[in-house]
């Protein structure tokens, strides 16, 4: 008996909520559509990020003052003018009114290629709407015409011209540029285009579609999507992985988007998903599993880390499949070129199976203490390879590192060019081959205030634990074997990631302000203030970044791409 | 001193007008803006081109410009140099300055290809700028000191012993005498007095060890002869005057000068020292530089056509996107083809270059900073470009079908017209 009022309360709001289902504007859009769009509370991201440290910084930095008396600025302020008279409200409040709630537009074939007919549904607060029709009407001079008149359950439907129709059901307006789509929304589409299966399925795999969701059907695209080639060499091949051959025969793709609130910060995520058909056996061998741990812990000095799952040696061996014919003729020079400068080490027989596990780069800022440091002021990255059997192969990359330091200096020299210093260490037991410039002579450093580029490079090699490490230079080596033991546990099953430290992406561009200036004012044409003040504002926006992640994860029968932002005040 | 050299007094029927001005700033610069224009009208021709001569006191675009050149020197890159330079001559109030550089670019033409030291390269057109108006012969000597001339033609393996004519062949022939004026003899032995003379650490070098002491007879004069003596025999040759003269003729006022006028501003070159600016002066206020048949005499180069549309019709430039430009048509700085330089005139126009010359014009013709329309836009933008109005039937022809402004700047910058000096 006490379980009946619990089955009707049940029941109650199941109805109720099936009831506010049909309610929403989505809803209202019938199936068929090549393009969809949904916008979910919107209006509160909008807030959440106008309140934000960086949503407060904006408005009052100076390249935004100047941006606002500039022509283009003008323009945009007279636009906000004549939609403040028009409507009465501001920006953010036309926002709210427009999208506080849901909006959905698609696109649909229209009757002739590339003229798709659209059809948007809103849920609105006020007489915005209208007013926007009203706008419209003035400046397109549209005739407004009463087309179907208001029956019992079912609203009047109008048309302003031939180009737009719709209707309003208490606070959700349908517009269109095709009576016939508007009309069935009226009616109430059988097959809602929120319940398409596919976007049902993309939903579902797309955590991170909160304030924002979007489909596109990529069937009409397929023939122009085929003639879409291999990776053209061999580092588009190991980046894009299994995505080079998946993407482009994807018949649909969807994309997510939220802004959301993480700790004291913001989080804005994105995502892309497309279903994949069953890869090649060649791409498979080649791309197919999750990252690994690394047992690298840079911690707070790293700057970015990029990491692949690719097995190497079966990219190289399926090379034909997987990359474009143009290719391929370098690889072979290449095989024949590492021979010859690791004194006769098989690239395919002996060093291809040596790779274990993933590629990864990693990257810090380079410190230069109180000397003199180069401009621009580059990061200084490293190759990290797992081998098998490390202390049989280290003397030989060794060797074959020497080798090509020598070869890059008699080309130097026969260019006049300036040669590297060969060199070893031994840091905390792990032998580091470097090669470094020498100083720069007197006349050289004439007129500079920095030491010249080419001193941000001085190639490292070493092997560290069961790594293989080539670097730009020895100082990353020396972090990397202080930074080695217990690798921290993989917390995501992704195939591919790229990570950014917000801090040190930020000071590393405030270390190069005077090149980015300088390249502002020759890129652009700008003054030196114009300059300053449009890197000043990239500058100061990077200090509000805490980072960034992108990373490639498989799932069933589908790819999703997933990038991460986090916002929150500058770090001291 | 005459043969058209004597100063220029306007008349009637050859004022001093917006075309004369125009005419002057198009040839000792890359073009005027309009407030330049508007200043020269006020003036005398004389003091208008005493002041292309002397520059302002004040130039705060090309100081700015300055602030980036040791951050530039730095990264070494070649393109981010070229770009200054396009941006210096956009820009730099100092236009016969910036002019004469590039004359001195194609006259000691040394090419980045076979230099491959960008900052190199760099300096030497600084030489160019800091030393271009003032006494040739100081010119010459810095030149013949500069680290990327010696590498360019090979004075590094010039040895006692095992001596390397390439550039006293050229010294000769290219930038003092011109053929005919030497004799292969005195090439080896001005490469004998040129032994020696290197780069080490980035800087030139006297190597005794590699030097030969010994008598050498050049051009009729014998003596233990350095790299010094050669060069002041070469000046000291009536030849050299008349060649120079002919250069400086052909780049600033015609494609063939009269022999007479050569000689008088021969004459001028010589009296004066070889005082480059004081020489350009002459010639630039004179009877022949401002008459009617040698004004849109000379095809634009490349970089005369898209900095002098720039200029005049106050396009918002991007210094970087004009260098691939200006290389696809023909002009890649610090790059020229050969030892010669470019040959210029209409030898800048072929079908392949007057294609990327109109593309090039249709991408400046979008970035107007102030786009004019209609009939009163075309008379603003012909004013500008060309100095004048258009007659009525080309008017009607670029109105037609109304084209939006920058369709229009596009058109005139198309016209045959717009591509001469």
């Amino acid at each position: 008996m006490r379980a009946i009022p619990a089955c009707l309360t049940l029941l109650c709001l199941t109805l109720g909520f099936a009831a506010r289902a049909a309610d929403t504007p989505a809803e209202r859009l019938p199936g068929g559509a090549t393009a969809y769009l949904e916008l979910d509370d919107l209006a509160a991201a909008y807030e959440q990020l106008r309140a934000s440290p960086l949503g407060e910084m904006l408005p009052n930095h100076p390249a935004v003052e100047a941006f606002a008396t500039s022509p283009d600025g003008l323009k945009l302020r007279i636009l906000r003018g004549m939609l403040y008279g028009a409507t009465g409200q501001d920006a953010g409040s036309l926002l709210r009114s427009l999208v506080s709630d849901q909006a959905a537009v698609a696109l649909y074939p229209g009757s002739r290629p590339g003229t798709p007919r659209w059809l948007a549904a809103v849920r609105a607060r006020g007489d915005t709407i209208e007013r926007l029709l009203l706008i419209g009407a003035i400046v397109f001079q549209w005739q407004r015409v009463d087309l179907v008149p208001a029956s019992e359950g079912r609203a009047a439907v109008f048309g302003y011209g031939d180009k737009v129709f719709g209707f309003r059901d208490g606070d959700v307006w349908v517009l269109g540029s095709d009576r016939e789509l508007v009309e069935q929304a009226l009616r109430g589409p059988r097959r809602p285009l929120s319940r398409d299966p596919r976007i049902r399925a993309a939903r579902a795999r797309l955590p991170s579609a909160h304030t924002g969701f979007a489909f596109l059907d990529l069937e009409p695209f397929a023939a122009r999507l085929a003639q879409v080639g291999k990776p053209p060499n061999i580092g588009a091949a190991l980046l894009l992985g299994a995505l080079a051959e998946q993407a482009p025969r994807a018949p649909w793709l969807a994309l997510g988007a939220a802004l959301e609130p993480a700790d004291a910060d913001l989080r804005l995520a994105l995502s892309a998903l497309i279903p994949t058909s069953r890869a090649s056996r060649t791409a498979g061998e080649a791309f197919a599993g999750t990252l690994e741990p690394l047992p690298f812990d840079l911690g707070d000095r790293a700057l970015g880390q990029l990491r692949l799952h690719r097995d190497v040696g079966a990219l190289w061996s399926h090379r034909d499949d997987l990359i474009a014919e143009a290719g391929i003729p370098g690889l072979v020079t290449f095989e024949t070129n590492f021979g010859v400068i690791t004194g006769g080490m098989n690239l395919v027989e002996e060093f291809l199976p040596s790779l274990v596990g993933d590629v990864s780069i990693v990257a810090t800022r380079a410190s230069w203490g109180q000397g003199p440091a180069p401009l621009p002021r580059y990061p200084q990255a490293a190759l990290l390879l797992r081998i098998r059997e490390p202390a049989e192969l280290a003397p030989r990359l060794a060797v074959g590192f020497q080798t090509l330091i020598g070869l890059v200096n008699a080309n130097r020299s026969q260019n006049g060019q300036k040669p590297l210093l060969l060199g070893s260490e031994t840091h905390d037991g792990v032998v580091v081959h470097s090669a470094r410039f020498l100083a720069p002579t007197p006349a050289e450093m004439e007129g500079l205030r920095a030491l010249p580029v080419r001193f941000n490079f001085s190639p490292a090699h070493a092997v560290v634990g069961e790594h293989l490490v080539l670097a730009t230079a020895p100082d990353i080596v020396r972090e990397l074997i202080d930074a080695h033991g217990t690798p921290p546990p993989e917390t995501d099953a992704v195939n591919a990631r790229l990570a950014l430290r917000g801090s040190e992406v930020a000071r590393t561009l405030e270390e190069n302000r005077e090149p980015l200036i300088a390249q502002n004012m020759l890129n652009e044409g700008n003054s030196r203030e114009e300059a300053e003040r449009a890197i000043g504002f990239v500058l100061d926006v990077a200090r509000y970044i805490r980072g960034a992640t992108l990373s490639h994860e498989s799932l069933d029968g589908m790819a999703r791409i997933d990038l991460q932002i986090g916002l929150g005040a500058p770090e001291p | 001193m005459s043969a058209g050299l004597e100063a220029w007094v306007p008349t009637r029927s050859q004022p001093w007008d917006e075309d004369a001005a125009a005419h002057l700033w198009r040839r000792a610069g890359f073009g005027a803006t309009r407030p330049q224009l508007e200043r020269a009208l006020a003036d005398t021709p004389a003091a208008a081109v005493r002041d292309l001569v002397t520059g302002p006191a004040d130039d705060p675009a090309c100081v700015e410009l300055e602030s980036i050149y040791p951050v530039l020197l730095a990264q070494a890159n070649a393109d981010a140099l070229r770009s200054w330079l396009v941006a210096r001559m956009i820009r730099c109030e100092h236009q016969l300055r910036e002019k004469i550089a590039l004359f001195w670019h194609g006259h000691f033409a040394t090419s980045i290809a076979k230099v491959r030291e960008p900052v190199w390269m760099s300096r030497q057109y600084g030489i160019f700028l800091e030393r271009g108006l003032g006494r040739f012969a100081e010119l010459l000597a810095a030149i013949t000191r500069d680290p990327a001339m010696i590498r360019w033609l090979d004075n590094e393996t010039n040895r006692k012993g095992q001596p390397n004519e390439n550039f006293a062949r050229e010294l000769f022939e290219l930038f003092t005498l011109g053929v005919g004026h030497y004799g292969e003899h005195d090439v080896s032995e001005a490469a004998r007095a040129f032994t020696g003379w290197t780069v080490l650490a980035d800087r030139f070098h006297f190597s005794v060890s590699s030097h030969d002491a010994g008598d050498k007879t050049v051009l009729g004069q014998t003596g233990p002869w350095s790299g010094d003596d050669v060069l002041r025999i070469a000046l000291g040759q009536a030849a050299c005057a008349e060649f120079l003269a002919g250069k400086l003729l052909r780049f600033f006022a015609h494609p063939d000068p009269p022999p007479e006028l050569t000689r008088a501003l021969a004459d001028v070159l010589r009296d004066s020292d070889y005082d480059v600016g004081r020489t350009l002066e002459h010639l630039l206020r004179s009877r022949f530089f401002f008459d009617l048949r040698v004004r849109r005499g000379l095809v634009k180069s490349p970089v005369e056509y898209a900095v002098g549309a720039i200029r005049t019709l106050g396009v918002r430039a991007e210094p970087a996107e004009l260098v691939p430009a200006l290389r696809e048509m023909g002009q890649d700085l610090l790059a020229p083809p050969n030892v010669a330089g470019w040959p210029g005139h209409t030898e800048w126009i072929n079908t392949a270059t007057w294609l990327t010359r109109v593309n090039t014009a249709r991408g400046l013709a979008e970035r107007l900073a102030h786009p004019a329309s209609g009939e009163a836009g075309l008379e603003r933008h012909s004013r500008a470009l060309l100095g004048r109005e258009l007659d009525a039937r080309l008017r009607t022809e670029l109105l037609r079908d109304e084209p939006l402004a920058a369709d229009l700047a596009h058109g005139l910058l198309a016209l045959p017209e717009a591509h001469l000096n």
